[in-house]
């Protein structure tokens, strides 16, 4: 009975964005492949030379990225070659260099870029300098991108625009803003990210202190069906749970009890939201979980 | 001391959260489901499996990838004493949204009343149990409690048990 409950909710999407960046402008050699620990560790080097905006953009990613729990994916190829020999992925954005140094397949940048478009579903910036501006526009004005542009999978950026790192960090972030919908005893939610929980790889902690029951209460008390930051914070006021906290502020625990105020002294009461804003949620999932926890 | 007499100064036994009032009780199924057959049976003293053990120069920091869980529960008269490594997936909890990854307190009592429970780090090399009562599902309130799970740990074999609930205050 139990699993036949519990494997109802498998079709799941999770709330992630892949974005990828093929560009050989990186201040790397010998590599065909970036990981994100990797560029992370690159945007930290100065020796970008005129590849400040390629900077930028990876910089700008890893932290949208870092502050969304790393739900943001990105990885960089050295040339389009080593783009379609890596392992797939659903690709939501590519950034896309016109100009190599160095490729050895003999295609021109026209037809990878139709070969990218035509093989995955992402949406492609092509993102190059100001002098290739004039040839890229005269390129993808070819009939064959028609349907593309269209579709409002190609977009022409210059690298030498501020705007343009901008201009896809929106992007990306409407994508991740949207949400992740999801089924949650059997009722349709939307999770959508905020400072509490990113997504539904996060949702057993507010499960967790509030309650199944409690959340889907407080959602139709408010006529919602999304969880977000406001409904969050309604469900932790409303909340009728406490925890505990020491004088000195070296303890927070999720009973009041002997063996606590033995070390700690006397503990006062902290209401669910207040503790929800002081520490947040993860620290009061692990307090309820473990008994207590050390605040400093 | 008896076994008797230990199982009364532990006890009563709780149901799950049942000393922490103040929280949210309700186990979701997940969280129930028996993993007890899965786990070492430390009834019997010895070094649990798998051999997941800290070294000597990691008593300090006790890391938590190398945690067990324990639990001590009465079942149809007997005395259950359990282990399992914190790390173990919960299949069917990664299945569904809002699903703990992995296993819990709950799933060595598979979400019945248990007498007392919380982490532990084992170092093969010294022979010492370091443990500590951090469960808010069965964990101890008591002074009482606490000594006679220090003392259980001791009974069934472990000769040298080091208390490490306020571990990380040192850190």
């Amino acid at each position: 009975m139990i699993s036949q409950e519990l494997t109802k909710h498998k079709n799941k999407k999770m709330a992630t964005v892949n974005f990828g960046i093929i560009d050989d402008g990186y201040p790397v050699t010998g590599k065909t492949k970036l990981e994100f620990d990797e560029i992370q560790q690159l945007t930290s080097v100065d020796e970008w030379d005129i590849e400040t905006s390629l900077r930028d953009l990876n910089m700008q990613l890893i932290l949208k990225s870092i502050h969304w729990k790393k739900r943001i994916h990105l990885n960089a190829f050295y040339n389009p070659e080593f783009f379609f020999t890596a392992e797939k992925r659903k690709w939501d954005f590519l950034a896309f260099d016109w100009e190599y140094k160095m490729q050895q397949s003999g295609k021109s940048s026209e037809v990878y870029l139709l070969e990218i478009l035509e093989t995955t579903r992402a949406k492609v910036f092509v993102f190059s300098g100001w002098e290739t501006e004039d040839h890229i526009s005269s390129m993808i004005s070819d009939s064959v991108f028609d349907r593309y542009k269209k579709a409002n999978r190609l977009e022409l950026l210059r690298k030498s625009e501020d705007r343009s790192v901008v201009k896809m960090l929106e992007k990306v972030t409407f994508l991740f803003e949207k949400g992740e919908e999801v089924v949650f005893e059997n009722v349709p939610l939307i999770i959508k990210p905020s400072k509490h929980i990113v997504d539904s790889e996060d949702f057993w902690v507010l499960k967790s202190l509030i309650g199944a029951d409690n959340i889907l209460s407080v959602l139709k008390e408010m006529n919602s069906n999304t969880v977000d930051e406001g409904t969050i914070q309604f469900m932790f006021e409303k909340s009728r749970y406490n925890f505990f906290i020491d004088n000195h502020k070296s303890i927070l625990s999720a009973s009041n009890n002997q063996l606590i105020n033995e070390k700690f002294g006397e503990l006062k009461a902290l209401s669910m939201i207040d503790a929800l804003n002081i520490f947040g949620i993860e620290k009061l999932e692990e307090t309820k979980e473990k008994g207590y926890s050390k605040i400093k | 001391m008896s076994i008797e007499i230990l199982i009364e100064q532990m006890g009563p036994e709780t149901k799950p959260f049942g000393r922490k009032p103040e929280v949210n009780q309700i186990v979701p199924d997940e969280e129930k489901i028996d993993f007890s057959e899965q786990a070492f049976n430390a009834i019997k003293d010895g070094s649990p499996e798998p051999k997941i053990y800290i070294q000597l120069d990691e008593v300090e920091k006790l890391p938590k990838d190398k945690m067990f869980i324990w639990l001590v529960y009465l079942k149809t008269g007997d005395v259950y004493f359990k282990m399992i490594p914190d790390n173990t997936e919960n299949p069917e909890g990664k299945k569904i949204v809002g699903g703990r990854r992995n296993v819990c307190h709950t799933n060595l009592s598979a979400g019945e009343k248990a007498l007392q429970g919380g982490e532990c780090w084992w170092c093969e090399d010294s022979k010492t149990m370091y443990v500590n009562r951090k469960s808010g599902r069965y964990g101890a309130i008591t002074k009482a409690q606490w000594d006679a799970v220090l003392k259980f740990f001791e009974f069934v074999g472990y000769e040298k048990v080091v208390d490490s609930n306020f571990i990380e205050w040192n850190n």
